[in-house]
């Protein structure tokens, strides 16, 4: 996990909110915004078609799938859709605002209530990672490599495995331990019966940082922009670059997630597990 | 690969098509084309649409070689080589402006083994114009990186101190926008600086 001090930048700015029944509002905002990958300028509210906000941004629909939300929910609103799944509907706008618009303020939304589907959350990102986002690249990666016909781009693919084996370890490393003590902590706040071995952690124990995965990731897109001389295919190309953007934007996201919402929360709570020591 | 493309400037039909056809049954990929029109030859230059400009000096001569000279420095800016195609005495001093000479009774094969040395040369050292943002000491040690030594054994091999290693490394990362080693290494193998047997054994 990495912490910045993201959140003493962020500031409360005036939002417009958005209503579902104001079509023109609705597509003045498609109008302005067109097809831009975040466009961060209005908030979102329970009360919004679930159809309308992707329409304005449309890397949401990447947090509807990590919810669990399948497409084909018709004209139902954010809330109606969230109680369908048995979702919190106020985590689910939480993390929408925070996708939606980066300089969205959480500090007063947070709660510890939200810690397991935020850990659920994660684990569907990391799915997300691993089984579908990364093996498809190293698939157009290997497209790549058979339909032009210079032998270097053979090394891409054992440079990216050994990206996917970085990113792979990063997040089982999570999985194993970070979430296990996170839930402990949770659970024992709660008042549920935990493995007192698990709590032996702190949350900064964690914290290291992302750059050898940031790292190699940006040598990747400088060898297919810079380095690479011209190739028989441009297409997969450009395809590898497209995915690799989109990869690096969702990481950072995901990030995100991990610094602004999970870390204060869990520092909250071990706050709260020491407090309750001590009395 | 792309096709030469060469440009045969000389006055005389015979000699243009003469050439034409010792390139022809090379079957290399050359493409000839002919002028007389020094304005047209201007033109093609400029677009950067030849190579090879393979010109009987005669067709650019005054008495100081100005033309020639002029033509030498086009050479320069538009990236072509310059061969003199002679059949009479030049001056010496005139025939070193050229990239190379053929004269009219060199065998066919010493005038295609010419016009390949040059294409050769050519593609060399474009090669080199990729790397000319890293110096010949700063590919040194993308090399040793490349092939998996630390920076002590890289300073011991280069007898340089481990701080100008580090320093070096620093200024190719900025160079390249290249941080892991593993993406040196690719970079050293598109760049010949190691071989692909290399990369395996690294990685």
């Amino acid at each position: 996990m990495m912490v910045h001090s993201s959140e003493s930048r962020n500031q409360f700015r005036s939002k417009q909110r958005l209503h579902s029944g104001k079509m023109d509002k609705f597509s003045y905002f498609v109008k302005k915004t067109g097809n831009m990958a975040h466009t961060g300028e209005f908030l979102i509210t329970g009360d919004l078609r679930m159809a309308d906000i992707i329409h304005i941004n449309q890397r949401l629909l990447l947090v509807i799938e990590r919810f669990g939300i399948s497409l084909g929910f018709g004209d139902k609103s954010i809330a109606e859709v969230c109680a369908k799944h048995q979702h919190n509907t106020s985590f689910v706008l939480l993390v929408l605002n925070v996708f939606n618009d980066h300089t969205f303020s959480v500090n007063e939304l947070l709660s510890k209530e939200y810690i397991p589907e935020l850990i659920d959350y994660l684990k569907n990102g990391h799915r997300y990672f691993l089984m579908d986002k990364l093996p498809y690249i190293n698939e157009l990666i290997d497209r790549f490599i058979e339909k032009t016909e210079n032998p270097d781009t053979r090394l891409l693919h054992s440079f990216f495995q050994e990206y996917m084996n970085e990113v792979i370890e990063h997040m089982n490393l999570e999985e194993r331990t970070v979430f296990p003590y996170i839930l402990a902590l949770f659970g024992k706040l709660t008042g549920q019966e935990v493995n007192e071995e698990l709590l032996r952690y702190q949350i900064d124990d964690f914290i290291d940082n992302h750059s050898n995965i940031e790292e190699k990731l940006d040598d990747l897109k400088q060898l297919l922009i810079k380095h690479f001389p011209p190739t028989n295919d441009r297409f997969y190309r450009n395809q590898i670059l497209f995915e690799l953007f989109d990869l690096e934007y969702d990481l950072n996201d995901h990030n995100g997630l991990e610094e602004r919402i999970l870390t204060p929360i869990v520092r909250t709570l071990e706050k709260e597990a020491k407090g309750n020591g001590q009395n | 690969m792309d096709k030469t493309k060469v440009l045969v400037v000389d006055h005389s039909e015979i000699i243009r098509q003469g050439i034409h056809s010792i390139l022809k049954a090379q079957s290399f990929n050359y493409e000839v084309c002919f002028s007389d029109n020094t304005r047209e030859i201007s033109d093609r230059v400029r677009s950067g649409k030849v190579d090879i400009l393979l010109v009987n000096p005669s067709a650019y001569f005054d008495s100081k070689g100005e033309r020639i000279k002029l033509l030498r420095q086009e050479a320069i800016n538009f990236g072509f080589k310059l061969i003199a195609l002679v059949y009479a005495y030049f001056d010496e001093q005139l025939l070193s402006l050229f990239d190379d000479v053929i004269s009219i009774n060199d065998e066919e094969e010493k005038i295609f083994s010419k016009l390949e040395k040059i294409v050769e040369a050519g593609n060399a050292s474009s090669e080199d114009d990729e790397n000319a943002n890293l110096s010949q000491r700063e590919l040194d040690v993308v090399k040793l990186v490349a092939l998996g030594k630390s920076n002590r054994e890289i300073a011991e091999e280069l007898f340089i101190s481990i701080h100008t290693v580090i320093s070096h490394r620093k200024n190719i990362t900025s160079k390249l926008g290249i941080k892991s080693v593993s993406g040196l290494t690719i970079y050293a193998v598109i760049n010949k600086l190691i071989g692909t047997d290399d990369f395996n054994r690294t990685v």
